[in-house]
């Protein structure tokens, strides 16, 4: 019961033939190789898999791709390139808030969110809008840092944040 | 680079592949015309296997091959003792055994396949206590004896020690399973190439450990192995020996393909190694001016269904078990125990955080006995330059006291202290 | 790996009701997914069709006289967003924010909560508390309830097959009241309730006798319950912080909780007590007007 149907991932269109079963982090990572989402627990745990769906941060194991027809997707790729960084991936560099880096395509985009809707988040703000996305590595510390210090960054350089 | 890198942040010189998706990890990797690898685990914590029939398997659509103990050349690993089989054969140990590895032409197929495999199995009586497992008549894992190993540290004479106590305290503590959680999970890719080389992806964090047992497993030079590890999403200890790259390896043989397996989440937890849990056992005696003189210690550690990194982590922590303090007549004796349980591994601090808990504990309550402040009670026992170790080890450049001293100033511990 | 199924996305809610009427028993409805998705990967539940209610006018939230409508499509972030909840439910939007993590709740809907029936929902003891009623439509029938008698048993409740929880009456709270949410799990955020509580109290026009108080607790029972003998005793009685202590104790008396891997039950029974007392005084203060949020 194959259907084709057409994601939009990071403003470009895709046309993909899925089952109704297969999800959407499958989808991405094997179909259209976009791996830098990344699969860590598949129940919607770990966070590493987030996405933003119209905007919003999602589970990309938790959500069948049929489900996603006519959205737009963001993937990390869509964030920024190494040529071009968006400022909170330059703010997770300076700010040493990546060692293993397997959640920080998620991580990422799950900051990324809150920084759309909210430009001046407190710690406890940037806590709770992390709180799905768990790191094994640093403790946070660094990762709440480099938030809050891209936050700053872009409301300095007026519209400066890509 | 000029100038000292201490106390200098520098940026991770992949950070940039990292934060844009860009870095490739273990099951990033694909390889044209890839095949899904599956594993069948055991459905009961101790059982001798009487029958693997894969042969409904095999006629599933997709389905190119399914391995089981008779594929594997060397069907025993382990680092110090060659004990755990790469497909369970005999019997299964814990629930964790892998039994047999279908490959197939999807992750789907794979997974479907895995209920076809039958599998008969006699359930024998398990042991989850290694306490129990110590005992003559507990259920045998391996062999005759659940004792895997002992190992004793003396120094000086406690009954001496004892003899000139004024107090002696006792304790046991008991630490628990701890699961590394690295958020990437296992993931291995193999490819046969023409000239004969295994080529293996993978997210071990020790890829020459894993050729030489790839070597032995598959009693095929070493020269012919060639392990190659992307970036690693965290290890801590979870990823330093092989799990799944001997049945990559196998079934890329057996179909002529590249062969692709990842580990599940669930999988992780109930089939890759864990922190040891240990039951931690002190007695100390101490004088009337808070030295102790003496300190008898006995560790049980829970090695699960199979060595591993069970003896090396032991030694580490008996090594250790006297804490860093100087006492003359020390008694220490480890266990390594045989249990049905997960197996226990490398896990950061190897051992050293288990024993670490328990005498900082067990230093807490002698001083609480004996009426001193914990910090004071410490002070006095600290090793010192030239301080002799339980092992015999003299050491040198001891800063212990001036470390302590300073972690006092800066965390506002006590206004006065009185040190000695 | 999800077990194959079919999908269907109906344009209207006839069209849905059909599509579980034609489908049979092994036809489930897929709201945000949260639940039934990771349900699939471990094969406990392995429907034949999802026929998905998203997109059918099920995600509003309306405002009508002496209630408000509440889609059971609606997503918790949605929910916490909502004005209209943020003034006059704030124990709703408590319950809402105590969900999961920003991932989950962007994709979690009220009634998938509220249908899958955990015993540890977070959702119900707030509409408990506020005496929801939720409606329930089937080809055959349109029926309304009020939310208590919804529950069966854990992961059973009183919708039909081929029945749907389609939207929730929340009625205007009286004057002179409040009400709160509270939550204890093993962490902050990503996890389910060790226990859970809400409280709602409504004073007299003396400002501190009780008119009526409500208690519900969750994660507590085989679903969630309503604490009746301590609101009893707290009816008619003046506020008071020993009232409110022994309320708290006699709410956790009526719980029969169990051990499990998230805490004991002796923990559970302690926890009651705590939360009972905290979310009743929260309550008082929201009724008093002092505390608005």
């Amino acid at each position: 019961m194959k259907r084709a149907i057409i994601l939009v991932v990071n403003g470009t269109e895709h046309s993909v033939e899925v089952q109704p079963s297969d999800l959407l982090v499958d989808v991405l990572r094997d179909r259209l190789r976009l791996t830098g989402t990344k699969k860590g627990c598949g129940t919607g745990e770990c966070g590493a898999c987030t996405v933003l769906l119209d905007g919003k941060p999602v589970n990309s194991c938790l959500l069948l791709a049929i489900r996603c027809e006519g959205r737009q997707i963001t993937t990390i790729e869509g964030l920024g390139t190494p040529d071009s960084l968006h400022v909170l991936q330059k703010a997770f560099i300076d700010n040493g808030a990546v060692q293993c880096g397997f959640c920080a395509p998620g991580m990422l985009l799950s900051a990324k969110a809150l920084l759309d809707e909210n430009p001046a988040p407190s710690e406890m703000d940037i806590r709770q809008a992390l709180a799905g996305n768990i790191c094994r590595c640093t403790g946070y510390v660094k990762i709440v840092k480099a938030v809050s210090s891209a936050a700053r960054t872009m409301s300095g350089a007026e519209g400066g944040g890509r | 680079m000029n100038g000292s890198a201490i106390g200098v942040s520098r940026p991770r010189h992949d950070a940039v592949l990292q934060v844009t998706g860009r870095a490739l990890y273990g099951d990033d990797y694909e390889r044209p015309g890839m095949l899904y690898a599956k594993a069948l685990r055991s459905r009961h914590p101790h059982a001798r296997i009487l029958k693997v029939d894969t042969s409904r398997a095999l006629k599933l659509a997709g389905v190119k091959a399914v391995i089981t103990a008779e594929d594997v050349p060397k069907n025993r690993y382990g680092f110090t003792h060659l004990d755990q089989p790469v497909l369970a054969d005999d019997k299964v140990r814990y629930m964790g055994d892998v039994v047999a590895v279908v490959a197939a032409t999807s992750w789907d197929a794979a997974t479907e396949a895995l209920d076809q495999i039958e599998v008969d199995y006699l359930p024998l009586p398990a042991v989850f206590d290694p306490v129990e497992a110590m005992k003559p008549d507990a259920p045998k894992v391996h062999g005759d004896s659940n004792i895997v190993s002992h190992i004793k540290i003396r120094s000086g004479d406690v009954t001496e020690g004892w003899r000139i106590s004024s107090e002696i305290v006792e304790d046991v503590m008991r630490t628990q399973v701890v699961e590394h959680c690295h958020i990437e999970p296992h993931a291995a890719l193999a490819e046969l190439t023409d000239d004969g080389t295994y080529v293996i992806w993978s997210t071990v964090q020790r890829p020459f450990l894993i050729a030489s047992d790839l070597s032995r497993i598959l009693q095929y030079p070493m020269n012919k192995i060639r392990v190659i590890t992307p970036a690693i999403g965290g290890g801590f200890g979870g990823k330093n020996e092989i799990t799944i790259e001997p049945y990559v390896c196998l079934l890329a043989a057996k179909t002529k393909r590249p062969v692709k397996m990842v580990l599940s989440r669930e999988e992780e937890f109930c089939g890759t190694t864990v922190r040891h849990p240990y039951i931690v056992k002190y007695r100390s005696g101490v004088t009337k001016d808070g030295k102790i003189v003496a300190r008898q210690v006995e560790i049980i550690s829970d090695s699960g269904a199979y060595v591993s990194w069970g003896e090396s982590t032991l030694s580490k922590a008996s090594i250790h078990a006297a804490g860093p303090y100087f006492i003359p007549h020390v008694r220490i004796d480890g266990y390594l125990v045989y249990t049905n349980n997960s197996i226990g591994g490398a896990m950061r601090g190897f051992g050293v955080p288990q024993v670490g808990f328990a005498y900082e504990c067990h230093m807490d309550n002698i001083a609480a006995v004996i009426g001193m402040d914990p910090l004071e009670f410490r002070y006095k026992n600290l090793l010192t330059d030239n301080s002799s170790l339980p092992t015999g080890q003299v050491l040198e450049f001891v800063t212990l006291r001036e470390t302590v001293r300073k972690a006092v100033e800066l965390v506002g511990w006590k206004k006065e202290v009185e040190w000695e | 790996m999800l077990p194959r199924t079919l999908y269907i996305r109906p344009s209207d809610l006839t069209k849905a009701l059909e599509a579980l009427e034609e489908h049979g028993p092994g036809a489930r409805v897929i709201a945000g997914g949260t639940d039934l998705i990771p349900s699939m990967r471990a094969r406990t539940q392995l429907p034949s069709c999802l026929v998905d209610i998203q997109g059918l006018g099920l995600d509003t939230i309306t405002r009508t006289d002496g209630f408000v409508r509440i889609g059971a499509a609606c997503t918790f972030s949605e929910l916490a967003r909502s004005g209209i909840i943020r003034e006059m439910f704030p124990v709703l939007r408590e319950a809402a924010s105590a969900i999961g993590a920003v991932q989950t709740r962007n994709l979690a809907t009220i009634g998938g909560n509220l249908s899958s029936a955990v015993p540890s929902c977070d959702s119900a003891p707030a509409l408990y508390v506020l005496k929801a009623r939720l409606t329930l439509i089937s080809l055959r029938q349109q029926r309304a309830i009020p939310v208590e008698e919804f529950f069966q048993g854990p992961r059973r409740t009183v919708l039909a097959p081929a029945e749907i929880l389609a939207w929730i009456d929340v009625p205007v709270p009286p004057d002179r009241s409040g009400s709160a949410f509270l939550k204890i799990g093993r962490r902050k955020a990503l996890t389910l309730a060790i226990v859970n509580a809400a409280a709602s109290v409504c004073l007299a026009k003396d400002g501190s006798t009780v008119e009526d108080a409500t208690i519900s607790l969750g994660a507590v029972a085989p679903t969630p319950l309503r604490a009746r003998k301590a609101e009893a005793l707290l009816k008619g009685c003046t506020w008071s912080e020993e009232l409110v202590k022994e309320a708290a104790w006699v709410a956790s008396g009526e719980t029969s909780p169990i051990s499990d891997i998230r805490a004991s039950a002796d923990y559970r029974r302690e926890l009651c007590k705590v939360l009972v007392r905290r979310a009743l005084t929260h309550a008082w203060k929201r009724a008093l007007g002092g505390d608005q949020r």
